[in-house]
């Protein structure tokens, strides 16, 4: 990823609307600077049981993890160091139910052909827009 | 070409017996047409008991299968399993494994995608894509005399994807431009 896509996802999930949604792919860097992905088969907020994270709970302190069965990062880790992967269509699919159809955007294929950027980004981008703009309920 | 049952969770308010075990659907809330009430939600039951009904109703959670909107192509050549699409298989929602994919292993005629899924919309919006080469072909929602109709929508006017449809859902106009594809 780019600096600046970097900075997207980490926009993204960082801003109180965001959610994990089933079906959607996240990577996490591990201690050693590997990066690995985790497909969500649950979710994050309802449900406990994920694809590779297997459970998630949140600590006195307030601070969620999830634990991985992945044998590269088996162990405890923080929620909050996932990002989205924008370049999966079932992420798309996800970022696409999260904006809705508001009418006073434009559509994501029109972001995307006049930036010139992936479909998932440009959606993550309206996003922010919407968000910034409170126009989604 | 495949018809694809698909099942969707609803819920319905229940009179139960003195035990609170199920009487039977007979004994669901019905409209003023004798049909059975659905709701989308438990929340949504629940707050349509609080604000019209004696509580001693509850809240049931069903599970209907209803015929897919047209045909998805489990067998159509542009169909594909792709990671992170919602299946239901005998009555149980699982996910597409990515690394079973991989692997060269695939998923048989008793997997039922769910059509209702955001991220299994999303990998049918990219089989779209991927179909007719065209990166900028999406939903979009109209509005129709009998509610909210979808059609398909590209950047070209004179593709034969732009304004597709209208279709009842969202699903169902992704799956009509998958098989229209050329």
């Amino acid at each position: 990823m780019t600096p600046e896509q970097t900075d997207l996802v980490r926009r993204l999930v960082a801003d109180p609307r965001w959610r994990w949604m089933p079906g959607m792919l996240a990577w996490r860097t591990t201690h050693r600077g590997e990066r690995v992905q985790v497909r969500l088969i649950d979710g994050l907020d309802q449900h406990a049981e994920l694809a590779d994270p297997r459970r998630v709970e949140t600590t006195p302190s307030g601070t969620r993890l999830f634990e991985s069965g992945h044998s590269v990062v088996d162990g405890w880790h923080r929620v909050e160091d996932l990002t989205p992967d924008l370049t999966d269509p079932a992420t798309v699919g996800c970022l696409l139910a999260m904006l809705g159809r508001p009418s006073t955007l434009p559509a994501p294929w029109v972001v995307d052909w006049h930036a010139g950027m992936p479909p998932g980004e440009a959606v993550a981008r309206l996003l922010l827009v919407a968000w910034k703009a409170e126009v989604l309920s | 070409m495949v018809t694809v049952d698909n099942e969707t969770t609803m819920w319905v308010l229940h009179s139960p017996y003195p035990d609170g075990t199920w009487r039977g659907t007979e004994k669901c809330l019905g409209s003023e047409h004798g049909d059975i009430l659905l709701f989308y939600s438990r929340d949504a039951a629940a707050e349509y008991r609080d604000a019209v009904l004696a509580n001693h109703f509850r809240p049931v959670r069903v599970t209907l299968t209803v015929p897919a909107v047209g045909s998805v192509g489990k067998t159509h050549p542009r169909w594909r399993w792709m990671p992170g699409m919602a299946y239901t298989r005998r009555g149980k929602v699982h996910r597409v494994d990515g690394d079973l994919l991989a692997s060269g292993g695939s998923y048989d005629e008793t997997c039922i995608p769910d059509l209702t899924d955001p991220a299994t919309l999303g990998c049918l919006l990219s089989l779209v894509r991927e179909a007719w080469a065209d990166p900028t072909a999406s939903t979009a929602a109209t509005r129709e005399s009998d509610g909210i109709g979808w059609v398909m929508d590209c950047w070209d006017p004179r593709s034969p994807l732009h304004g597709l449809g209208p279709f009842g859902t969202e699903a169902e106009a992704l799956i009509a431009a998958l098989e229209a594809a050329p």
